[in-house]
């Protein structure tokens, strides 16, 4: 079968990636290129007996080289030449969505318009002739409403089409004052790179003063460097003199000028449907100067409420699972058998994951919650609304987002900084998003907080501990961007989308990505760490013992013989000031995989078989060895300290370095012990000892 | 009579008494002064010095309490008046789609003060674009369609010669005066963008969302905090923060 390829490409909220996932399917994949940060999605569909690859690029506005979404875009379309380029577009919106697609037309791209949205317009009484389009624009126009699939079929048709015949556009006229520098400048280009690059859309691209082109043409051109040089130092000379400072205005509004056009001649106005669209009429409840907050504050507490009280029922069905399954194990041995195998799976394994899967309910209506609000459009508005205090710390409204996420699980709330186009932004937010405590401490909390603390004060001192948390991140972040990441902030500017009701399948796609994520830790990391933990707390063992000892006693011997139990004891004297003993140490080692890990260290050490919080006979044993002042502190700790093993993973991928990762691991090691000193040391003074 | 910008050798009065004597004679064998005087709305007096200036300078023949006529001389300009009047008013209403009451004040406005340049331009785009070829492409009904007036849907539509108009009257100047920051617009206010002002990364975003000179703009609320603002441009949506709209200089629309 023959292929080919396509790229998807067009404004952010045109309903793009939706109309990719019903060309493509499940037959679609991130695509894995190195040094791009932004998310490209890959598929396929046959049709008309062609394999037809597509590509989706990021939503853009432009393609200039601002934004990491425009260069990747510009990038796909202008190096690899897709075969077709589906341009979509809103048709509400037409306006500022042909803007984009005169750029598309400088490019020479064999252009399908994809003429999007098309029942949302004719609600708000705007009919779009589609026959007009793609007469004036010289290129077939489909008409789809991406969310129900409608057109797809026709789209299909088209782009194998369109890769038979194809339909090279034509730039747009630059008008009189600037075709003719275009032409100049096209003729140059022609000459530096014969047949390379599309010479109109370089020409307009450095004609608008775009510093990535020069770039673009050095590396395409076949001259020598120094002819190189000369030659493109005369074309900035010229443009200069024609042109000057009021390129970009100049261009922009032939650009506009002709979408304006455009639209307005393709757009028939059923005025008696002009009214007050619902969207503003929302708007004006949730963005209200006295309501908007409280709205928001409402909203984040229904998603907390939702993430915690929701998912009590699955959380204690998966726990009675895995106990099932540690009950069933076990029973394939005799009961009174201690074999290495078995202890493996019933301690390592199914301690070890059991711990991690039981939060997967809470995770997945965390993450269900963010996914309806983005989809919706509500998330825009939130940023909008917490962009103020955002950017007094430094940071930016659409950090919000990536800490939001970050209170489920730090793994996906860092692949969420993305969306930032400022690198010191997402930098900032990285390194203190896991201040946001993720869903693994959860378990540490729910083990300590019932043991020492009466029941009236156990919901405070939860919220206490997310608080200190959230406040510290705010701390950081402010420290952060006036030292060591200190810059301008990027513009803020950003479209607030119309409210659209998701559907089912967005939401679960978006749910689900974040939630594998999430999962796939679990099946690797913690599962690998979980069983090396094992080991090193259980071996090596120490010589046959006195039978005479109790159970506990054994255990603890047996414990502190291992090489955990060794490196606990190791480290005690530093612990021994912030009130941690070599047992609390080595759990906090074990938990460095995954913070998971900590109550299952825990309840390993005080030699018990049982993990889970409910156990109640883990809780005896840390009362009787604990004071409460001692399991906050260690909730602390755990709030502050080093992310989990797979945190690091990621923030070296996204952040490209070395250095970043781990200097966030020494910064939240160091700072969680201080201050831990500072609250143990504090509540010693102050009596609660 | 006020006098007015000369096109060739004749005042804006001399003509349009030509022109009026024309237009009378078509109906009548002679003019007279009461007649004149009544097609002009002016008093008879003005009219006889009128007249008799334009009998000395041999564009009319005068004979005092009986009749006026044209000569040659003066029959040429008044018909070439005329033909301009006629054009003008034709243009409005063919081409640009303005009623004729209205096209029939502005023809008589501006016949006298077009140079014949630009009246030959006119005369030529109107001939361009009554071919053949065009009207059946539609072009006067394409660009009727693209000039009708509420194109996003609210009430104001076409504002922008609105606002340039209600701008005080004087130069640029005193519109610079006028401008303010977006940001300093009110809630519900609109104001037409005249400059952007600002570093090239913040400018050339908004460029792209389409902020240029000429946009009607509105800012449609500020978040509860202070900051950001909603505005509302071309149809859509758009939230920015204080500083970023600081460098977008709008005209306040009034």
């Amino acid at each position: 079968m023959k292929t080919m390829s396509v790229a998807l490409a067009g404004n952010p909220n045109s309903g793009k990636s939706s109309i990719f996932n019903k060309l493509t399917g499940s037959k679609q994949h991130i695509a894995n290129y190195p040094g791009v940060t932004v998310e490209i999605h890959d598929g396929s569909f046959v049709a008309n007996g062609m394999k037809v690859m597509v590509r989706d690029l990021p939503g853009t506005y432009s393609l200039s080289a601002r934004s990491v979404e425009e260069r990747t875009a510009r990038y796909f379309l202008v190096e690899e030449q897709p075969d077709v380029v589906v341009n979509i577009v809103d048709a509400a919106n037409l306006e500022r969505n042909l803007y984009f697609t005169t750029q598309l037309m400088d490019l020479g791209v064999n252009l399908v318009l994809g003429l999007n949205m098309t029942d949302e317009a004719k609600k708000q009484g705007l009919d779009v002739d589609a026959v007009l389009l793609s007469e004036r624009l010289n290129c077939p126009v489909v008409e789809t409403v991406g969310n129900r699939g409608d057109g797809i079929n026709d789209l299909k048709e088209a782009v194998v089409e369109a890769a038979k015949h194809p339909c090279r556009t034509k730039p747009i006229d630059m008008g009189p004052a600037l075709e003719g520098i275009v032409r100049e400048v096209e003729k140059e280009l022609k000459v530096l790179c014969p047949g390379k690059l599309s010479p109109r859309f370089s020409a307009m691209k450095l004609i608008e003063g775009d510093n990535d082109e020069y770039d673009i043409i050095r590396k395409h051109s076949r001259k020598d460097p120094a002819e190189l040089e000369s030659r493109l130092s005369k074309i900035t000379k010229r443009i200069q003199s024609v042109v000057g400072e009021s390129a970009a205005i100049m261009v922009g509004d032939q650009r506009y000028g002709f979408a304006m056009g455009l639209a307005r001649e393709s757009t028939e106005i059923d005025y008696s449907k002009i009214r007050v669209a619902l969207t503003d009429k929302i708007d004006n409840v949730l963005l209200n100067r006295f309501l908007g907050l409280p709205f928001f504050l409402f909203f984040m507490y229904l998603l907390f409420w939702m993430t915690f009280t929701l998912g009590e029922g699955p959380m204690g069905w998966i726990e009675s699972g895995f106990g099932l399954l540690a009950g069933f194990t076990g029973g394939l041995w005799g009961p009174a058998e201690e074999t290495v195998l078995k202890s493996l799976l019933i301690d390592g394994v199914i301690g070890g994951v059991g711990g991690v899967i039981i939060f997967l309910p809470n995770i997945m209506l965390l993450f269900l919650g963010i996914a309806f609000f983005e989809d919706t459009g509500y998330l825009a508005r939130a940023a909008f609304l917490v962009d103020k205090l955002m950017h007094k710390i430094g940071l930016h409204g659409r950090s919000f987002i990536p800490m939001l996420i970050g209170f489920g699980c730090s793994i996906p709330g860092i692949m969420a900084t993305r969306t930032l186009e400022n690198e010191r932004d997402r930098l900032t937010t990285m390194l203190v998003l896991p201040l946001f405590s993720c869903g693994a401490r959860l378990p540490i909390y729910l083990m300590i907080i019932p043991v020492f603390f009466p029941e009236h004060l156990q919901a405070t001192i939860l919220w206490l501990i997310y608080l200190i948390g959230i406040l510290l991140a705010i701390g950081g972040a402010k420290l952060l961007r006036s030292t060591l990441l200190k810059g301008e902030n990027a513009p803020f500017v950003m479209e607030l989308p119309p409210y659209r009701m998701p559907t089912l399948q967005s939401l679960a796609m978006h749910t689900w990505a974040r939630s594998w994520m999430y999962l796939k830790k679990a099946g690797t990391v913690i599962l690998g760490f979980s069983i090396a933990f094992w080991f090193f707390s259980s071996f090596p063992k120490p010589p046959v013992t006195d039978s005479s000892l109790t159970d506990n006693v054994v255990m603890e011997e047996k414990l502190s013989y291992s090489f955990a139990g060794r490196l606990g004891k190791f480290i005690e004297p530093v612990l021994k000031p912030i009130g941690f003993d070599w047992k609390i140490g080595t759990s906090l080692i074990g938990a460095f995989p995954a913070k998971e890990l900590f109550v299952a260290q825990m309840g390993i050490i005080f030699s018990l078989g049982e993990t889970e919080a409910e156990s109640k006979g883990l809780r005896e044993t840390l009362k009787k060895n604990y004071t409460p002042l001692i399991g906050f502190c260690i909730m602390i700790f755990c709030l502050i300290s080093m992310p989990c093993i797979a945190t690091f993973a990621v923030v070296r991928q996204e952040s490209r370095s070395w250095k970043w990762p781990l200097f966030q691991i020494v910064a939240l090691t160091a700072l969680a012990y201080i201050i831990t000193l500072v609250v143990y040391q504090g509540g010693v003074i102050l009596g609660f000892a | 009579m006020e006098e007015s910008t000369k096109i060739g050798t004749l005042t804006k009065t001399q003509e349009d008494c030509l022109e009026a004597i024309l237009q009378i004679l078509a109906e009548k064998p002679v003019a007279r002064i009461k007649d004149i005087a009544r097609k002009l709305g002016v008093k008879t007096p003005s009219v006889v010095d009128v007249v008799k200036r334009l009998a000395r300078d041999g564009y009319v023949k005068y004979k005092p309490h009986e009749y006026i006529t044209l000569n040659r001389k003066g029959r040429n300009i008044a018909q070439k008046v005329l033909a301009r009047h006629n054009f003008l008013k034709q243009f409005f209403t063919e081409i640009l789609g303005v009623d004729p009451k209205t096209a029939e004040r502005d023809a008589c406005l501006i016949e006298h003060n077009l140079s014949s340049r630009t009246m030959e331009r006119l005369v030529a785009f109107f001939e361009f674009a009554q071919t053949s070829s065009l009207r059946n492409d539609g072009f006067i009904e394409r660009f009727r369609k693209s000039a009708q007036d509420n194109w996003y849907g609210d009430s104001k539509g076409n504002s922008v010669f609105r606002s340039l108009f209600k701008a005080k009257a004087g130069g640029p100047m005193q519109i610079e005066e006028q401008l303010i920051s977006l940001n300093k617009l009110a809630p519900g206010e609109t104001g037409c963008v005249f400059r952007l002002d600002g570093k090239n990364l913040i400018r050339e975003r908004l460029i792209d969302l389409g902020i240029l000179p000429k946009v009607m703009i509105k800012l449609e609320r500020v978040a509860p905090l202070g900051d950001p603002i909603e505005v509302r441009l071309r149809g859509f949506r758009l939230s920015l923060r204080k500083e970023e709209a600081e460098s977008i200089k709008v005209l306040k629309e009034s």
